[in-house]
């Protein structure tokens, strides 16, 4: 396993998209909690009772909500890692090197894992300091309230992450692979659901999922004093998302298992 | 038991069959790949000794490269088995073979030595093992180099340097020698003949027959997915040969020559005739005929068949 790990961090590490990419999400994450301050005025326009939006615990709502979508750039660099071992045929030489198929598809698992980690570990240390920037006052306690949400985010990082590594591994190319994600996530998702299903089956479309349910906008909830505030994933969505992130590996590994390379 | 009851009676536990296959480093068995309707590679039968240079000989298309692809597990045969070492397919196979495939393989981003890491990795070949090579395929001086700067003979190299980690006891060689200049051809047969002293097994895929010929001594020969001959290069050569004959007279010596036991073809080809002979006929068996007739030749010698003119037989 670490053996695994090991080599794709030796073919990952010195790449420069993978460097770019990161600065990329790290700028985003401290734009968002510097822009913090904005959100804040939103939300003083809205009639109705004052939301610190940033403050403890409202901060794991509105951040983690806003720092989902930050996860399509981590998707876009595991598009260009799994593609790349296509294009440049590494994969084949891998194998010819003595990798077994079942080697390739536990390597980017574990990738993806690993960046799912340091995703969530980066997002919940930046969520610890805007709190702090933001609460007019806190305590030490206050840090750990509404923290299953991130167990939340970590998965949704997890799920769009192998959903990339599925398109990847499909498509083969980084191009192709990068237009039928972008596709997927916004319309054709949504297309599916409300075309089709008449919007029944929302709860357990992958992209909906994802990005409405596992963390719910915040906003209205907050901002409207009648509706309930999110504190922890719900059940259901937690269930779906677990299934997604099964599927996707699965159907990637069946693929990678079952091509000539 | 079974043991005693052997010796008892003087049953041999190794099969001879056996015995012998411990000298074969890949046999496959009715190895086959379709692609749709067309037959990349049909019912194909090697067997390939060990410390032999066996070179797959056959012309551009003809099934090498899916040949070698199944046996080294990126393409699925659509049926027949292969087995590395008496060892069936398994994968850790792979980690005794060094292996190209067709085109330099690397990431073009991370330089030579970065590339030659990860591939050490994969076979669980110690990195100290990559300055060793490096040395022999003389990339030592552009290792931190990334490997696309690298010209097509550097990465023609690079990739023999992976193949050469760990000193595996087979190299796999497709097109070697694809790309690279002269001076870099015969460094790479140079190095493929120094290899073969050593006691290793070399399978080396080639259209060139020149390169074949030179550095193999077993072929086995392909075309449209069927073999078509295998053997040692010896063998494969023989067949009939040809005499050249020169003298005054070519008329009278083709009246006395075409009725001659084991002529079988007489061609003149301007001050020269060209006769076509059965292997076991030596040039002196002819020159004593001749004289016998009061003919004497000014010129007669055996023109030595060449690889490339058995291949174009074979494979018309």
């Amino acid at each position: 396993m670490m053996k695994l790990l090991n080599i794709e961090l030796k073919k990952l590490l010195p790449y420069r998209a993978f460097k770019i990419m990161l600065l990329i999400f790290v700028i985003s994450l401290a734009g968002t909690v510097i822009v913090g301050k904005q959100l804040n005025k939103v939300s003083d326009m809205i009639p109705g009772e004052q939301v610190n939006t940033l403050g403890f615990p409202n901060v794991w709502n509105f951040y983690l909500y806003t720092c989902l979508f930050f996860n399509i750039i981590l998707a876009l660099l595991v598009i260009f890692v799994v593609s790349n071992e296509y294009t440049y045929r590494t994969i084949r030489q891998n194998i010819i090197d003595g990798m077994t198929r079942n080697d390739i598809v536990t390597g980017k698992i574990l990738l993806i894992f690993l960046l799912s980690v340091l995703s969530t570990l980066t997002v919940y240390i930046t969520g610890i300091i805007a709190g702090m920037m933001y609460s007019s006052s806190w305590e030490f306690a206050d840090i750990f309230e509404r923290n299953s949400l991130l167990f939340g985010y970590f998965l949704q990082t997890l799920c769009i992450l192998a959903m990339a590594y599925l398109f990847a591994t499909i498509f083969k190319r980084s191009g192709i692979a990068t237009i039928a994600f972008i596709l997927f996530i916004f319309p054709i998702d949504v297309l599916i659901n409300q075309a089709i299903f008449k919007g029944d089956i929302n709860d357990y479309m992958p992209v909906s999922n994802m990005f409405r349910k596992i963390i719910e906008a915040p906003y209205n909830a907050l901002l409207r004093s009648d509706a309930a505030v999110q504190t922890e994933p719900g059940i259901l969505s937690i269930c779906v998302t677990v299934f997604y992130i099964l599927f996707f590996f699965g159907a990637g590994w069946y693929i990678t298992k079952k091509r000539d390379l | 038991m079974f043991n005693i009851l052997c010796s008892i009676f003087f049953i041999p536990l190794v099969l001879p069959q056996t015995y012998q296959n411990l000298d074969i480093v890949l046999s496959t068995e009715v190895l086959t790949k379709h692609y749709g309707v067309i037959k990349a590679v049909n019912s194909l039968k090697l067997n390939i000794p060990k410390q032999t240079v066996f070179g797959l000989l056959g012309p551009n298309g003809s099934g090498k490269t899916t040949t070698l692809g199944m046996v080294l597990g990126i393409i699925h045969p659509t049926t027949g088995s292969f087995s590395w070492f008496n060892n069936g397919s398994n994968d850790i196979n792979r980690k005794r073979i060094g292996s190209i495939l067709e085109h330099p393989i690397f990431y073009p981003y991370l330089s030579g030595e970065q590339n030659l890491k990860i591939a050490a990795k994969i076979k669980d070949v110690n990195e100290k093992d990559i300055e060793r090579v490096l040395n022999i395929v003389e990339l030592y001086d552009r290792r931190k180099s990334a490997a696309k700067t690298y010209s097509l003979g550097m990465k023609q190299r690079l990739s023999l340097g992976a193949a050469l980690l760990g000193d595996p006891e087979v190299l796999v060689l497709d097109e070697p020698t694809n790309g690279l200049d002269p001076q870099g051809i015969a460094e790479v047969r140079g190095l493929i003949n120094k290899v073969a002293q050593t006691g290793k097994t070399i399978i080396l895929a080639s259209h060139l027959l020149d390169e074949v010929e030179k550095v193999c001594s077993h072929v086995a020969v392909i075309k449209n997915g069927n073999l078509l001959a295998e053997g040692s290069v010896a063998e494969i050569i023989k067949g009939d040969k040809q005499i050249e004959i020169g003298g005054s007279d070519l008329q009278k010596i083709i009246s006395l020559l075409s009725t001659f036991n084991g002529v079988k073809n007489i061609v003149q080809d301007k001050e020269i005739l060209l006769i076509t002979v059965h292997d076991d006929i030596l040039p002196s068996v002819i020159n004593k005929y001749l004289l016998e007739n009061s003919i004497s030749v000014e010129h007669i010698t055996v023109r030595k068949k060449r690889l490339e003119e058995q291949f174009l037989e074979i494979t018309a």
